[in-house]
C-alpha cells in the first residue's frame, strides 16, 4: 500500500498526462462512434433488411480481438492516436448503433401516426419526438461503450497512443506491481465517473445533454486548433521502449541533439511500446529515431540464414548494421560500450571469497551452487542449458519470477543468478557479474536506429550522437537505472548529470 | 385559386354553397383487400358528421384518407373544392385536428408543448398560444396553472383526451378527425366527453367527422350519420330516419345492436310520461294492439318491428283510457335519453 502511495506521489505528473490522454482518445473516439452510429440507425430504420445487414456487421466487427485490430491498422494507418481511435470506434459502433435501433422501432406506432397527423416535418418529427422517445436505449447504448472504450483505450499505449495503458505494460515489463495497480484502478475509475455522468444526462432534459456534449466538443477542437496554429519547428521523434534504460537513453539523445542546435523541436516518447511495434513506427515515419540491440536486431528483426558460429561484438553490430541497411534502408549507428546481456551474478562477497571473475571458474565451487534462475534463462539454448554445455556447469536450480530471484539471492536462499548485466537490482543488492569468457551470451549492445533519409538530411544529429559510441560502461548503466527505478530521480536528471560528468555536454 | 391555404378564414366564409369534404367514388385496397369500395359522401361546413359500424368496416381508413396518412387507391377526396393532393401536405394537416382513441399525447413533452406543437409549426406567436391554450384548457376543465405544466404519465384517461381534444383545437382548425376518441374510457368519462364535444362544437362551428363503432353515441352526437359496413357506405341519413327508415336489414341489426337498446331497461310508462303530445283515446280502434304501462320497452320494440306494426296502444288504469304511442314516440324517448 504505502509503495502505491509513493509510487503514485513520484508519478503524479506522468498520472494525470496519462488519464488526460486516456480521457482525450475514449471521449473523442465516443463521439465520433456517436456522430456515425446514430445517423446510420436513423438512416437504415425504414429499411429492415439493411438495418439488419448492418447489425450483423456491427457485431461481426466487434467480434475481431482488439490486439488483432490494433495490428491489423498498423500497415493502414501507422501507429498512435489514430489507429487507436479506429479500433475504439469500432467496438463502440454496435452498442450505440443497436440501442438507437432498437429505440427508435420500439416507439409507439400511435405516437409516429400522431406526428404525422400534425403535420411534422421528417426533421421536426425526428428531433421533437423520435430522437427524445429514444433517449433512454440510445444512452444506455452510449453508456456500454464509454465503458467498454475506456476499458479497451488500455491497449492503444501498446501502439504508442499513451493513456493509462502506458502504467500497465510499463507495470508489467518492470514487474512493478503498483504500476499496474494505479493503471488499472486509475481506468476503472474512469469507467465509473464517465458511465456515472452519462447516467446524470439520461435524468436530465436534452438541453443539458447538448450542452455538456457541446462543451465537450468546443474543447477538443480548441486543443486541436491549438496544437494546429502553434507554430513548429523542426520535429524530431525520439522513442524508447519500456523501461528506464531507453527512458534514460533518449533523454541523453534529446540533451545532445539540442545542445547542438537549440532551436529543433525534439519530442519524446517514453515506453512507447515493443520492440516491433517501434521498428514499424519507424519505418513509417511516425518515429525517427530509437536505440536498439544489436542482438535482437539479428534476434527478431532482419532476415539472416541461422549460423552455429559464435559473433563478438563487433561483429554482432557489423552484421547488424550491414543487414538493416540492406533490407530496410535503415542507418544503425555505432554502439555504446555497454552490453545488455545475459549475465550469471553473485553475491561480491562470495565472489571475493572464492576468487570468482569469469563463469569459468565456477569450476571450482561446482559443489555449493544453488541457482534461482528465470524460466526463460533455464529453457533458452543461449541461457542454462547453454552454460551446461559450453562451460561443464551442472548445479540445481530453482525456476523463479525475475524480481524475486533478486531476493533470493538477497536472503542468501540461493547464490546464484541470471540477469541482465545492465539491471538495477545488480547494483542494490551488490552483485557482480561474471565474465563471460567464453562467450556464451549473444552480444546485445545498444544504439540509435533511424532511416538512411533522416541520417542523411540530418548529418548533424548523426555528428552529435556518436558521441555516445563507446561510452556508457555497463556499471555506468546500472548506476542509472539504479538511480532512477530505486531512487526515483527523473530520467532526464539522470541523462543529464551523465553527460556532464563526462564531457559530452557543457553546462 | 391558390393552394396554400393562406386565405382559409374567407374561403371558409364562402363555403356555404359547396361541401367542405367530398369523397367521389373512393376505395382504398391494401393489397387484395378492399377495405373501403366507391364511397361517396358530401360533408357540409360547420356539420357533425358521424361514421358508424362494426369493427373492421372500414371507418378508420376512411378518415386517415381525409389528411392523407392513406392515399385512396381509386376515386379522389376534395377539400374546399380541390383535391386534397394539391395543398402541401403538412398544411393541409395543420388544417385538420386530429384525435385517436389512443390519445397519443407525447409522453416527453409537458401538457403545455404538446398543445403548442401544431400553432408552433404555423408560426403563431408564444404568447398568443399560451393564452389561447390556457382559454381551451379552462374550457374543458383543467385548471391551466396545474395541468400546462403536467407530464402526460400524470393525467387520468379522461383528463389526457381533454388534452388531446385541446391539443387538436388549438390551431383552431377548420375541421376535426376524431377516432373512436372516447371508446377506452370509463362510462361516465364517456359522458361528459361526448357532452363537451357538443357543446364546443356549436361554440366553434368547428366541422367534425367523428368515428365510433357505438350507435348510442353517434346518436347523441351526430347531425348526420353515416353507417358503414365491409367498406361500403349503406345509408347517410339524419338519426332519426335512420332509425325509422332503414335501408336494409344490417342498418335495421345494427341500430337494435345490444348497447343502443341498453338504455331501454325503461318501461312503456316512461315513454308516455315523457311525452306532452301523446293523443289519448277512450275506445281502442279495431285490430289494435294493446300493452299494460309497465310493458319493458325493450319487449315492445323487439314485438313491433316482429310484427310490422307502428302504432300500439297503453292502458292507463287512473284515467280509464288509451294512449297511442308510435314507434316515432319511442325513437323520440329513446334518443332523448342519451
Ligand atoms: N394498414 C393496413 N394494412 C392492411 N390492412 C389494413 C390496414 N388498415 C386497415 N386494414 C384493413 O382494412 C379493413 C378496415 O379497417 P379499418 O378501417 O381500421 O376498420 P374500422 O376502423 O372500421 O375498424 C380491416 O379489414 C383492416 O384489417
Ligand atoms: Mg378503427
Amino acid at each position: 500500500m504505502n509503495n502505491i502511495i509513493s509510487t503514485l506521489i513520484s508519478r503524479r505528473s506522468d498520472l494525470l498526462q496519462a488519464l488526460w490522454q486516456h480521457l482525450g482518445i475514449s471521449l473523442l473516439s465516443l463521439l465520433i462512434a456517436i456522430l456515425i452510429a446514430v445517423p446510420l440507425a436513423i438512416v437504415v430504420l425504414p429499411h429492415k433488411k439493411t438495418a439488419n445487414i448492418f447489425l450483423q456487421l456491427t457485431s461481426i466487427l466487434q467480434t475481431i480481438p482488439s490486439l488483432a485490430l490494433l495490428g491489423l491498422l498498423i500497415p493502414l494507418v501507422g501507429i498512435g492516436t489514430v489507429p487507436a481511435i479506429i479500433a475504439l470506434v469500432v467496438y463502440a459502433l454496435l452498442p450505440i448503433f443497436q440501442n438507437t435501433y432498437v429505440g427508435l422501432t420500439e416507439i409507439d406506432p400511435a405516437l409516429e401516426e400522431a406526428a404525422d397527423a400534425f403535420g411534422m416535418s421528417r426533421l421536426r418529427k425526428l428531433f421533437k419526438v423520435e430522437l427524445p422517445l429514444a433517449k433512454p436505449f440510445i444512452i444506455s447504448g452510449i453508456q456500454t461503450a464509454a465503458v467498454l472504450i475506456i476499458g479497451t483505450a488500455t491497449l492503444a499505449a501498446l501502439i504508442g497512443a499513451g493513456g493509462l495503458g502506458s502504467f500497465i505494460l510499463l507495470g508489467i515489463d518492470r514487474n512493478n506491481m503498483p504500476l499496474i495497480i494505479i493503471g488499472a484502478v486509475s481506468s476503472a475509475a474512469l469507467a465509473l465517473l464517465i458511465s456515472g455522468w452519462i447516467f446524470f444526462l439520461k435524468n436530465h432534459r436534452a438541453r443539458w445533454s447538448f450542452l455538456s456534449v457541446a462543451l465537450i466538443i468546443l474543447g477538443m477542437i480548441g486543443a486541436g486548433l491549438y496544437q494546429a496554429v502553434k507554430p513548429k519547428p523542426e520535429t524530431i521523434t525520439i522513442a524508447g521502449k519500456l523501461g528506464s534504460e531507453p527512458d534514460i537513453l533518449i533523454h541523453m539523445y534529446a540533451d545532445l541533439i539540442k545542445a547542438q542546435s537549440p532551436k529543433t523541436h525534439v519530442v519524446l516518447k517514453s515506453n512507447f511500446g515493443k520492440t516491433s511495434f517501434l521498428f514499424n513506427a519507424l519505418r513509417n515515419d511516425d518515429i525517427d529515431i530509437y536505440p536498439e540491440f544489436t542482438g535482437t536486431v539479428l534476434e527478431s528483426l532482419v532476415k539472416t540464414p541461422k549460423t552455429k558460429q559464435r559473433l563478438t561484438a563487433p561483429q554482432t553490430y557489423q552484421k547488424a548494421r550491414r543487414l538493416l541497411q540492406q533490407q530496410f534502408q535503415l542507418t544503425y549507428l555505432q554502439p555504446m560500450a555497454y552490453e545488455n546481456t545475459y549475465a550469471l551474478a553473485v553475491k561480491a562477497s562470495f565472489a571475493k571469497a572464492h576468487h570468482l571473475k569469469n563463469i569459468s571458474d565456477l569450476q571450482t565451487v561446482q559443489s555449493q551452487l544453488h541457482g534461482g534462475l528465470t524460466l526463460e534463462f533455464i529453457d533458452r539454448d543461449d541461457g542454462f542449458k547453454g552454460v551446461k554445455r559450453l562451460y561443464h556447469l551442472d548445479f540445481p536450480v530453482q525456476s523463479m519470477e525475475p524480481s524475486l530471484r533478486y531476493e533470493a539471492i538477497a536472503s542468501g536462499r540461493v547464490n546464484i543468478v541470471d540477469a541482465y548485466s545492465t539491471d538495477s537490482e545488480l547494483q542494490q543488492y551488490q552483485l557482480l557479474v561474471l565474465k563471460d569468457d567464453r562467450h556464451l551470451f549473444p552480444p546485445y549492445q545498444g544504439a540509435p536506429l533511424m532511416r538512411q533519409d533522416f541520417a542523411k538530411q540530418h548529418p548533424e544529429i548523426v555528428n552529435v550522437l556518436n558521441k555516445l559510441a563507446g561510452r556508457i560502461s555497463a556499471t555506468d548503466m546500472q548506476k542509472m537505472n539504479y538511480q532512477v527505478n530505486v531512487k526515483k530521480q527523473s530520467s532526464a536528471k539522470v541523462a543529464r548529470q551523465y553527460l556532464l560528468t563526462h564531457h559530452l555536454l557543457k553546462e | 385559386m391558390d393552394s396554400n391555404l393562406v386565405n382559409l378564414e374567407d374561403r371558409l366564409a364562402n363555403v356555404h354553397d359547396q361541401p367542405l369534404i367530398e369523397f367521389k367514388h373512393v376505395e382504398k385496397k391494401f393489397r387484395q383487400m378492399v377495405a373501403v369500395r366507391d364511397f361517396n359522401l358530401q360533408i357540409q361546413n360547420g356539420e357533425f358528421f358521424v361514421l358508424v359500424g362494426p369493427s373492421g368496416s372500414g371507418k378508420t381508413t376512411t378518415l386517415k384518407m381525409v389528411n392523407r396518412l392513406y392515399e385512396p387507391t381509386a376515386g379522389n377526396i376534395k377539400f374546399l373544392g380541390k383535391n386534397v393532393t394539391a395543398y402541401p401536405i403538412n398544411q393541409l394537416r395543420w388544417h385538420m385536428g386530429y384525435v385517436l382513441q389512443k390519445i397519443a399525447l407525447f409522453p416527453n413533452l409537458t401538457v403545455a408543448e404538446n398543445i403548442a406543437l401544431i400553432p408552433e409549426m404555423k408560426g403563431i406567436s408564444k404568447s398568443e398560444i399560451t393564452s389561447y391554450s390556457r382559454e381551451l384548457l379552462k374550457r374543458v376543465q383543467l385548471a391551466p396553472d396545474i395541468y400546462l405544466k403536467r407530464m402526460p404519465a400524470e393525467l387520468s384517461g379522461g383528463e389526457a383526451q381533454r388534452v388531446g381534444i385541446v391539443r387538436a383545437l388549438a390551431s383552431k382548425p377548420p375541421i376535426m378527425l376524431m377516432d373512436e376518441p372516447f371508446s377506452a374510457l370509463d362510462p361516465l368519462s364517456r359522458t361528459q366527453l361526448q357532452d363537451l364535444i357538443l357543446d364546443l362544437h356549436h361554440e366553434l362551428k368547428t366541422t367534425i367527422i367523428f368515428v365510433t363503432h357505438d350507435m348510442k353515441e353517434a346518436m347523441k352526437l351526430g347531425d348526420r350519420i353515416g353507417v358503414m359496413h365491409e367498406g361500403e357506405l349503406l345509408q347517410t341519413a339524419k338519426p332519426v330516419t335512420l332509425a325509422t327508415d332503414p335501408v336494409n336489414d344490417f342498418v335495421a341489426s345494427f341500430f337494435k345492436a345490444k348497447d343502443v337498446l341498453t338504455p331501454l331497461q325503461y318501461e312503456l310508462n316512461d315513454v308516455i310520461a315523457d311525452n306532452d303530445h301523446i293523443e289519448y283515446t277512450a275506445t281502442l280502434p279495431e285490430k289494435s294492439v294493446k300493452f299494460t304501462p309497465h310493458e319493458n320497452l325493450n319487449r315492445v320494440i323487439e314485438w313491433m318491428t316482429q310484427h310490422q306494426i307502428t302504432v300500439i296502444y297503453v292502458f292507463i288504469k287512473q284515467t280509464h283510457n288509451y294512449a297511442k304511442v308510435s314507434t316515432l314516440d319511442i325513437l323520440n324517448f329513446i334518443v332523448h335519453q342519451y
